[in-house]
């Protein structure tokens, strides 16, 4: 059926394709390949076939209100790292659309987003293997200014087939100010929804339920200086292999952010607790596979490499926590900011097990107070950032971070606390005629775990087309004193950019969005290509 | 099996066909939904300057090179807009971790360009980007006419080069 449906799109795809001047042709490709060589040094085997290679091609057709467009994937087999559920090739993704102001509706594989997140969430990051796109139908209505609806059912991507379970959501927002007809200064949005998912169950326990239910409700207050943000979501007891088949516990999730801003400064606060809101399509789903919602770590997102050897999975059975940010811009005419002015950043996160409530039964359907901490920390990152451009040609940037990470909670193996404290120079000087040099040093240092890291990077580029790196993670302060480099280039013309480099990949936690995927440690050839193109 | 096989035929066919048709036609930019920093939705295609050209560039609050464009752009942008009235209008593809933190972090660079929040990266999946930082230069009739992926330090001298073009 899905063959037969993808035969349909792509023969349309063809067929208008051939109408010359009809329509808009668009598409991508991307490869990323890498060759394996063991390296005992960092415990590195090779795979019997030393080679991985993901390719994805994408294929869409626009004409007038329509849009169809396939997808086709080959692992051949998956990179390391990747499950190797994924070998195989084929049609991934096909869908055909229709698109009003009034009306936009897809059948086939959509992605989608209610609020935040937190209720549902298709999404796809290939960098980590995710892609749980619902195979289904997906229809939004505008039916007066102010309103949005959004209806949908259908069932997961799993690896090429489709999860077990059926997912039904239906969202609503109002935009209040538009509805009442008002010139109010502060902006107010009402939204909600609802979404389920059916699993048949045959099994001999009355208490797994095979509809399971979750709802959500959500306000947006806007104004030109601030903005707050809050979802509260419920889910039903929703037995599963993330819970261990809990049959007594619902989920909770409550997330609220106040941001404050003017020219130069930025305040940002975020507040979020989670209780059992593991939710996926199917009970006995694991790793990353089958998730309906998306709740991503609140920590910050690192863009340097030492500090992301410890990086904060988000812990979704239970955490307490949140962060705050604050940035000022140095005025060009003080002291301080200088011609260009400085830009100063300071972030704190912290997160914690949620506190066990003494007076909750094992009938209750939650076991902890709301609003209260445990003492047991999971994560907390404290960093200083200042950025300054001291020349045209020249800028420094240094960053200090303190990390306490709870190893034992977050991966699960016997551990205490890792506390660090990171520090990060980098600096960008332009010489001219388009060429630049980039570098950075950085050093982490630890007692606890590997102990102590010393990092290099250097990079020279050569816009529009040519860039050249070589980087250095020296675990300096443990018994093998490994060195994880990597030397490479990337060439770009256009949309389409190749790069190739050679080293070592350092094994654990990849995390993109606070969702985290275990990768084992490798050494060899690492090959990536894209393009993309519209005619 | 047999209509996998004959798929795989005809996308190998119609990828020829396509590749040897040569039609001159430009993309535009697609059917879009995204949201304005106060939360509005607004249409893709009204994200574009109908006086001159749009330049596209796709970030995010995490992206180390993407900011260095955006820093650069900004420095620019004065002096560009000026000269040939282009709009710079740079896309966020923040996702829920730190989406709601993106006007406190573009008021505290000061950045002077209009911003739109992409959260599920549906405007980067219909124009088929792979990775940012990603940039578009779009005529003012809604044409795509120039894209770049990635950014060092020097593509904002390409991009002004390919302005002038448009210019001429």
């Amino acid at each position: 059926m899905k063959h037969l449906l993808s035969f349909v799109l792509f023969s349309c795809v063809m067929f208008l394709n051939m109408a010359q001047d009809k329509g808009v042709l668009s598409g991508g490709f991307q490869s990323e390949s890498q060759f394996y060589r063991s390296d005992d040094k960092i415990a590195a085997t090779s795979p019997d076939e030393s080679i991985g290679s993901n390719n994805y091609f994408k294929l869409d057709y626009t004409f007038g209100d329509f849009k169809f467009g396939v997808r086709y994937e080959a692992y051949m087999p998956p990179i390391l790292g990747y499950p190797t559920d994924f070998e195989g090739r084929g049609i991934a993704n096909r869908f055909a659309s229709y698109q009003t102001d009034f009306l936009n509706v897809t059948v086939g594989n959509f992605y989608e987003q209610f609020g935040s997140g937190m209720i549902l969430r298709a999404y796809e990051e290939r960098l980590l293997g995710i892609d749980n796109s619902i195979e289904g139908i997906n229809v939004k209505l505008s039916p007066v200014s102010g309103i949005d609806l959004t209806m949908l059912a259908g069932n997961q991507r799993e690896y090429f087939e489709i999860g077990d379970g059926t997912v039904r959501g239906f969202d609503a927002g109002f935009d209040i100010n538009e509805l009442a007809g008002s010139d109010w200064k502060t902006r107010v949005r009402l939204e909600g929804s609802f979404v389920s998912k059916f699993e048949e169950y045959t099994g001999p326990d009355s208490q797994i339920e095979e509809d399971v239910r979750s709802y959500s409700g959500r306000i947006k207050l806007n104004r030109s200086n601030w903005d707050l943000n809050s979802e509260y979501v419920e889910k039903d007891v929703d037995p599963g292999a993330s819970n261990l088949f809990n049959t007594q516990r619902k989920g909770r999730a409550f997330l609220t952010n106040i941001n404050l801003y003017k020219k130069g400064f930025g305040f940002s606060t975020t507040f979020r607790r989670i209780e059992n809101m593991d939710f996926r399509s199917e009970r006995n789903a694991s790793q990353t596979n089958l998730w309906i919602n998306y709740l991503p770590a609140e920590t910050r997102q690192h863009g340097y490499l030492l500090p992301n050897i410890y990086p904060y999975a988000v812990q979704l059975n239970g955490e307490i926590g949140g962060q705050v940010s604050i940035s000022y811009l140095v005025s060009k005419k003080s002291s301080l900011g200088g011609k260009y002015g400085t830009r100063l950043a300071l972030n704190y996160s912290r997160f914690n097990k949620l506190k066990k409530s003494e007076s909750a039964s094992a009938e209750d359907n939650f076991d902890s107070e709301f609003f209260q901490f445990s003492d047991t920390l999971l994560y907390s990152d404290f960093n200083f950032e200042i950025e300054k451009k001291v020349s045209k040609n020249l800028k420094f940037v240094l960053n200090y971070i303190q990390m306490n990470y709870n190893k034992f909670e977050i991966e699960g193996v016997p551990s205490e606390n890792v506390k660090s404290q990171i520090a990060v120079v980098e600096m960008l000087y332009k010489p001219g005629n388009r060429r630049s040099l980039r570098t950075e040093l950085q050093h982490l240092s630890t007692k606890q775990d590997k102990e102590n890291w010393a990092g290099f990077l250097v990079e020279y580029s050569m816009a529009p087309k040519w860039s050249f790196h070589f980087f250095d993670q020296y675990n300096y302060g443990y018994i093998d004193k490994v060195h994880y480099y990597q030397t490479g280039f990337s060439y770009t013309k256009n949309s389409s950019r190749l790069a190739i480099s050679y080293g070592r990949q350092r094994g654990g936690l990849i995390c993109v969005g606070g969702v985290c995927r275990n990768v084992p440690s490798a050494t060899g050839l690492s090959m990536s290509l894209s393009t993309s193109f519209s005619q | 099996m047999i209509t996998n096989q004959i798929f795989k035929v005809l996308l190998c066919i119609s990828l020829l066909m396509y590749s040897l048709s040569g039609q001159a036609q430009t993309g535009s930019v697609p059917k879009t939904e995204l949201m304005s920093l106060n939360g509005d939705r607004v249409g893709a295609e009204t994200i574009l300057n109908k006086e001159g050209a749009t330049v596209i560039s796709f970030w995010a609050t995490w992206c180390k090179p993407c900011i260095l464009e955006l820093n650069e752009l900004n420095d620019l942008y004065e002096n560009w807009n000026k000269e040939s009235n282009v709009r710079i209008v740079a896309i966020s593809i923040d996702d829920a971790r730190s989406s709601s933190k993106v006007p406190s972090f573009v008021n505290s660079r000061g950045w002077e360009f209009d911003i739109f929040l992409d959260v599920n990266s549906d405007f980067k999946r219909a124009l088929n980007i792979n990775n940012i930082p990603h940039s578009l230069l779009v005529d003012k009739s809604g044409m795509i006419v120039w894209q770049h992926a990635g950014y060092v330090p020097g593509d904002e001298e390409v991009l002004y080069d390919e302005l002038l073009k448009l210019q001429k």
